[in-house]
């Protein structure tokens, strides 16, 4: 090649380089953040309040914008809408999350038995008045153990809200219910005779070597 | 926990706090309340099933697979229910959230996006 030629091909070269390079970087800003493999930045803080409902002080997570869809996330036992946590650090800049806890769970009032019947008929309903109470009309159901129960319950009242539903490991289904339910099963034939063997494997992680009785 | 093998993806902070929790006085009798009223759960389940196949939700099944307590037909169990529901078995226990994060907001985030 001549090296006039040569000279003009490399200058070429550089130019072209040069905007190779910034096409490329015009192209990776404008991938949305997490095609990028990167989280997109926060802009909203996660809000941690109560609310009275139904005479009981409700805790719950929100985060997200308000007229973003709603995630509504219902726990599981042992643990709060503080499993949830991890979605307030990866979903709040699209979504708007709401994460309550229930009667009985986490920062929620715990009143006594006789003040408060604990069944799951009576938490779906304290949570269906929370939905009420915190405005929600319209939400995407995110349930995971109990929250399956709570869920179901709730949208078999209200089907109308529901705009999706998204099950983890939440059983709807008895052959959904493995082995290890036979002593549960045992305990709800015959409470008494069976208190103390279900309350183990019931209410505790399998690492925990809880007391047996009171 | 149950089986998962990917033991050090789990914060122990969240072991000894959820023990701390269940460990308060009245935790233990209000959670067996709660337990013996599981029973009614398990005689609900055909109305729920019945419910998914006449309104035939937008659904999303994300299973961890080393859940000790659920059985890993459950997740197949709602696609008869719902024909069209995305199924999605991943590596993980029965609380996923806690070692799958990343993997199960992406798969939530996805699934609400196809929403819009």
């Amino acid at each position: 090649m001549h090296p006039f030629y040569f000279a003009r091909w490399l200058g070429f070269l550089k130019v072209s380089r040069m905007v190779l390079v910034v096409s490329l970087m015009l192209a990776i800003f404008q991938l949305p953040a997490h095609a990028q493999g990167k989280e997109r930045p926060l802009k909203h803080s996660t809000v941690y309040r109560t609310i009275q409902v139904d005479g009981l002080s409700i805790f719950y997570r929100e985060a997200g914008p308000k007229d973003a869809p709603t995630l509504l996330l219902l726990h599981g036992l042992p643990s709060s809408s503080r499993m949830f946590d991890p979605f307030f650090a990866r979903l709040s800049d699209r979504y708007h999350l709401i994460a309550p806890d229930y009667p009985g769970f986490g920062h929620s009032d715990w009143p006594d038995q006789n003040k408060f019947a604990y069944t799951f008929d009576h938490i779906a309903e304290t949570m269906n008045h929370f939905t009420e109470a915190i405005g929600l009309s319209r939400y995407t159901l995110y349930v995971q153990d109990y929250g399956g129960p709570v869920g179901f319950r709730m949208a078999l009242v209200n089907p109308d809200r529901i705009e999706a539903l998204i099950v983890q490991n939440a059983v709807a289904h008895n052959e959904g219910l493995g082995a290890i339910w036979k002593t549960r099963r045992a305990f709800w034939a015959d409470r008494s005779a069976n208190e103390c063997a279900s309350r183990k494997p019931s209410v505790t992680r399998d690492y925990a070597d809880a007391p047996c009785g009171e | 926990m149950g089986s998962d093998p990917n033991v050090e993806c789990y914060d122990p902070d969240l072991w000894t706090d959820e023990f701390a929790f269940l460990s308060q006085p009245g935790q233990v009798d209000i959670q067996s309340d709660l337990f013996y009223d599981y029973r009614t759960n398990v005689d609900s389940y055909p109305k729920w099933q019945a419910w998914m196949r006449e309104r035939q939700p937008r659904l999303l099944v994300i299973w961890g697979k080393y859940d000790p307590s659920f059985d890993l037909s459950e997740p197949e169990a709602y696609r008869r229910d719902v024909p069209n529901a995305e199924v999605h078995i991943i590596d993980a226990g029965h609380f996923a959230l806690d070692t799958r994060a990343y993997e199960i907001a992406a798969l939530v985030g996805q699934f609400m996006k196809r929403q819009k």
